[in-house]
Order: C-alpha cells, then sequence, then structure tokens
C-alpha cells in the first residue's frame, strides 16, 4: 500500500538521520597565560559563525557540534578585531540614528540604497571575521562523532606570539548507540 | 560498533547506487517485456452473407505475395534495448562512483561537511549568530515554540560579555523565540519570533540602543526592517 510504503520510507530516512546525529564532538581551549588574555575565535563543524571570546589567562571556552568534521582555534589580533568592531558599530549606529546617545533605534528615514548597505555589511560580518582569521595563530582539526579536542593556548614570546596545541580524543561509544 | 561518519557517506552512496540500479533495471524489464501479440480484429458481418472475414484469413484471390508474413523484427529491437539499457546502467554507475569519490574527497579534505550536505539537499539546520557591540552584557535564551508537545522547550541560552560573539546553531526547522536582554537595564532589550528553515543564517548585532537583524533569505526593505524590534523576521 503506497500510504505503507511512505511511511516505511520516512522511518527509515528518521533511523539514518537519527544514526548520523548520533555523536557528539566537543572542543575545550583554555589558556595557559598567566599574564596575557587571549580574543579566540572557535568554529565548530556544525556552524558557520562560531564564538569569539576574550579568554582570560588560565580561563577556557569550550564548544559543541552535533556532527564532526572541521574545527578551527584562532587566536585574533585583538587590536584588528575592536577596531574592526568598533568600525561596524559606528556604521550601524550612524545608519540607524543616535544611538551612540542611548537612544533606541527606529531605522526611520532611510534611503534605499542605505537600507541595502547595511543589509550586505550584516552579511559580510561573518567574512570580515574569517579575513581577521587569517592574519592570527590558527589550528584546524577535524573530529569525528563523540571525540572531543583539548587545545590549550601557550604564549611562547613577543616575536612567535601564541601557539596552539590541540590533543583529540575519540571516545568510545555509549552502549545506547550503534 | 562505532561507524564513522565516512562510513555513513558510504553506505548512502552505496543505497543511491542500488536505487539508481534498480531502477535502471525496472526501466529495462519493461522496455524488454514482449508485446502482445496484435489480435485479429473481426470484420463486419456483410449482410449479405453473413460471413466474417479476418486479418489473418485473407480470401482465396489475394495473391500469394501479400499473405507472406512479414519478418518479426521485435528480437532485433530487444537486443538494441538491452544494449543501450546496459549502457545507461554502466554509466549510471560510473557517475555515481565518481560522484561518491569526489564528495567522499571533498568531505575528508574540510571543503564541505554534513551540514553543507544537508544544507544543500534542504535537511539542513539554521544559525543565529550575535555580535556584541554594545557596552552592556548581555543575556540570550533561545526557546522553540512549535513542538511536537506543544509546550515551548529551552533550545538554550548564553551571557554574551561587550565585544564577544556567540550563537546558536544546527537549529531544526521550525518557530523559535529569542530573546535578548541588556543587563543592565538600558533599552534595547526585546523579544524576536523567526522562523528557522534549512541553511537559514540570522546576523544580529547588539549596539548601544538595539538590536539589528539580517537574513539573506529575506532582506530588508527598510531601515525598520533591519531593527530586531520592528522587523518582519521577529514577527513569524
Amino acid at each position: 500500500m503506497p500510504t505503507n510504503n511512505r511511511r516505511t520510507g520516512y522511518f527509515w530516512v528518521l533511523v539514518i538521520l537519527g544514526l548520523l546525529f548520533a555523536g557528539c564532538a566537543t572542543v575545550t581551549v583554555t589558556n595557559t597565560s598567566k599574564e596575557y588574555s587571549a580574543r579566540v575565535s572557535l568554529v565548530m563543524p556544525d556552524g558557520d559563525g562560531g564564538q569569539v571570546r576574550l579568554v582570560k589567562s588560565g580561563q577556557s571556552i569550550y564548544g559543541a557540534s552535533v556532527s564532526g568534521g572541521t574545527f578551527t582555534v584562532t587566536v585574533l589580533p585583538n587590536e584588528q578585531y575592536l577596531a574592526w568592531l568598533n568600525d561596524t558599530s559606528l556604521k550601524i549606529a550612524t545608519a540607524l540614528g543616535g544611538s551612540a546617545l542611548g537612544e533606541v533605534l527606529t531605522g526611520q528615514g532611510l534611503s534605499p540604497g542605505q537600507v541595502a548597505a547595511l543589509q550586505l555589511a550584516l552579511e559580510l560580518i561573518r567574512s570580515e571575521i574569517k579575513d581577521i582569521e587569517t592574519t592570527g595563530t590558527s589550528y584546524t582539526g577535524t573530529l569525528t562523532e563523540n571525540s572531543e579536542a583539548d587545545c590549550t593556548l601557550v604564549w611562547e614570546d613577543p616575536l612567535t606570539a601564541w601557539d596552539i596545541y590541540c590533543s583529540i580524543t575519540v571516545n568510545p561509544p555509549s552502549e545506547f548507540e550503534f | 560498533m562505532q561507524i564513522t561518519i565516512e562510513g555513513w557517506m558510504i553506505f548512502l552512496v552505496c543505497l543511491l547506487g542500488l536505487a539508481f540500479l534498480g531502477f535502471v533495471v525496472s526501466v529495462g524489464r519493461r522496455l524488454l517485456r514482449p508485446r502482445r501479440p496484435v489480435q485479429p480484429i473481426p470484420a463486419a458481418s456483410t449482410p449479405e452473407t453473413g460471413a466474417v472475414s479476418t486479418v489473418s484469413a485473407p480470401p482465396e484471390e489475394m495473391p500469394a505475395k501479400s499473405v507472406t508474413p512479414a519478418p518479426a523484427p521485435p528480437a532485433k529491437k530487444g537486443r538494441g534495448c538491452l544494449a543501450t539499457c546496459l549502457i545507461i546502467l554502466v554509466l549510471g554507475v560510473v557517475a555515481l562512483c565518481l560522484l561518491g569519490a569526489a564528495g567522499y574527497y571533498l568531505y575528508t579534505t574540510g571543503a564541505i561537511n554534513q551540514r553543507q550536505i544537508l544544507n544543500a539537499i534542504g535537511q539542513g539546520t539554521g544559525e543565529i549568530n550575535l555580535v556584541n557591540a554594545s557596552d552592556d552584557t548581555l543575556e540570550v535564551s533561545l526557546t522553540h515554540l512549535d513542538t511536537e508537545s506543544g509546550e515551548p522547550e529551552s533550545v538554550g541560552s548564553f551571557t554574551l560579555e561587550p565585544e564577544d560573539i556567540n550563537g546558536f546553531t544546527s537549529i531544526q526547522p521550525g518557530r523559535y523565540q529569542l530573546q535578548i536582554t541588556y543587563l543592565s537595564g538600558a533599552s534595547g532589550s526585546g523579544v524576536c519570533t523567526m522562523r528557522i528553515v534549512s541553511g537559514d543564517y540570522y546576523q544580529l548585532v547588539a549596539i548601544n540602543g538595539g538590536v539589528v537583524i539580517a537574513n539573506k533569505r529575506q532582506p530588508a526593505q527598510t531601515g525598520e526592517d533591519l531593527v530586531m524590534a520592528t522587523s518582519p523576521l521577529c514577527q513569524q
């Protein structure tokens, strides 16, 4: 019967997708420097945007992904990142009006050209951060499901700046997984 | 037994190959199925004699040449069709193998990942990314609204310091409520009720005074569309 065939099809699609998503990959990044904070970008396999955080000495950040794949840890050049952030903020505030004074954004009175420019600026944020990432110290690794990466940031010296070391451990699957 | 993602990809490619093979064989068998012989059509009875003449029984006075049965071409046609089917089959399998090998290579080299593959076939997830360009610490939470149980379910939450970026990934398609709170109580806090579809990427930036939002799938037409408080992206 067509209905039964369709149901069976859905069932197998769900089973396959469920098996594909059965695992979880994690990354922990720890700043081992006793003096310096690091501006860290962490992009997990299941996302484009990732996170950018200021990791203070001795602190860690954590990322999790429902699928395996490539992850990237980057120590961003802080001044360059902050300059970009300031420019982006100013661009939006100038276009949308008066937020520097603490006013509520309204977005009123923008020309179609200004709207399009602002829309494009927002869409380009991810690629602009990627550009900044290319100038920093970076580590790219591959995770499988049920694996975890433990990364440490080591401040070597002003010339070599930061080094990133990662060790990847594959955990045994739980008894409930295929 | 641990099955890696590479193993599943090979398994899926094999499944696709088998499905294609089955399709080609099915089509080939249909094409090769012998056609039913043409049944003689009874002619209308002549009112004078009541006799019935058929095509297979020509009258005596017909010349012998016209009675000679025509050579049967179906066998030759069937062999031609079989060859065509085999060629299509071989080409299909080769194309699938090449496709699978290329996909496997791109996957193992990191050029594509599982998320991109699923997004490409419309079975992917969505993503929300928030840049905190304000002077305030933000509290961000995401709630799934159209759950199977009918009750809203929390997806997750995080605190975002000034100058930091974070977000939510692997969001299943559906209706969600994103709440952003400026912890100092400054103006700008708000709620966004958004609809996530496969491959969606919402980019938000919080500045002093409010949050702006953009999605490539639904570009802003006016300035109000870009502000979270008034954007149609947040009223779905």
